[in-house]
């Protein structure tokens, strides 16, 4: 079972991330014979008190993503529709740590309804919910098998 | 943000060139998920316990690239419901409903097939009476 370390920051779970096009995104524009941008790295925060992982706009923009679905969220000026796009998204090991990513080819993601420095993902439910993650709090670590 | 070339050419290239394989793959996700693929898997708005009446949906972001789109879907998914088409998948451009699909992967393809290469917007939209809440950080 791949296992992904990591040592728990002061300011949260942070691991690095890789947002790209989505499985149907690539196909189409292999078929239309255009270029295929790669993934883009970034930073995420796990954050189990997130429903869906969300990316910050300027990721998706480079990709000139139009959004594919719409779903309500409550923020400190009540409800609103907020976009949701199709992308492939990773999680990947410490830089220069060797291990496999954790990939999923086409994940539904919610834009971030307003950036947070120094945060591009908050990786949700959704994804935790598809791995075992252990957290090591004495140990100052924490871990996410899949 | 960076773009890193290695990796993502990498991944690029397992995507292109292992499509079939995917499905496999992504097949104990969608289990998990309590979702079905049919080739290629379905992404899904998570289920959760919170949710509101299509009646109470709040109105598009002006700003945004499908609030035609979105507010199309505002005004017929009563009908759509009252029609039967709960729980189907419609796929709507500008003020117009393109059609109506048992899947959201088939009703996808199709919103891919006609309006991706021009960048046109669409929406493909669960049609429920009940539709997701979502929280997230900066939710209340």
């Amino acid at each position: 079972v791949p296992i992904l370390s990591y040592p728990i920051d002061k300011d949260g779970y942070f691991v690095p991330v890789l947002v790209g096009l989505d499985q149907r995104a690539v196909l189409a524009l292999h078929s239309l014979g255009l270029p295929i941008l790669a993934p883009i790295h970034g930073c995420g925060l796990i954050d189990s008190g997130t429903d869906i992982t969300c990316v910050d706009g300027s990721i998706l923009q480079q990709y000139r993503l139009t959004p594919a679905h719409t779903a309500t969220t409550t923020t400190a000026s009540g409800r609103t529709s907020v976009k949701h796009f199709e992308v492939s998204f990773s999680i990947a090991p410490l830089s220069g740590q060797p291990g496999q990513q954790f990939v999923h080819p086409t994940l539904l993601v919610m834009e971030l309804p307003a950036s947070i420095p120094g945060i591009d993902v908050l990786v949700g439910r959704d994804v935790l919910n598809l791995c075992k993650t252990i957290i090591d709090g004495p140990g100052n670590g924490f871990s996410i098998e899949f | 943000v960076r773009e890193v070339s290695g990796e993502g050419e990498a991944l690029t290239r397992l995507i292109v060139q292992h499509r079939a394989g995917f499905a496999s793959t992504i097949a104990p996700f969608s289990a998990k998920l309590g979702v079905e693929g049919k080739g290629l898997e379905v992404p899904m708005f998570p289920k959760s316990n919170r949710a509101i009446h299509y009646s109470q949906l709040p109105p598009a972001e002006p700003d945004s690239p499908i609030n035609v789109e979105y507010e199309t879907f505002r005004r017929e998914i009563g009908r759509l419901i009252a029609e039967g088409h709960e729980g189907k998948f419609v796929l709507i451009h500008g003020n117009e409903i393109i059609g109506i699909w048992d899947n959201i992967d088939d009703a996808m393809s199709e919103g891919y097939r006609r309006y991706f290469a021009n960048r046109d917007p669409f929406i493909v939209q669960e049609i429920a009476t009940w539709q997701p809440l979502l929280r997230t950080r900066l939710a209340g």
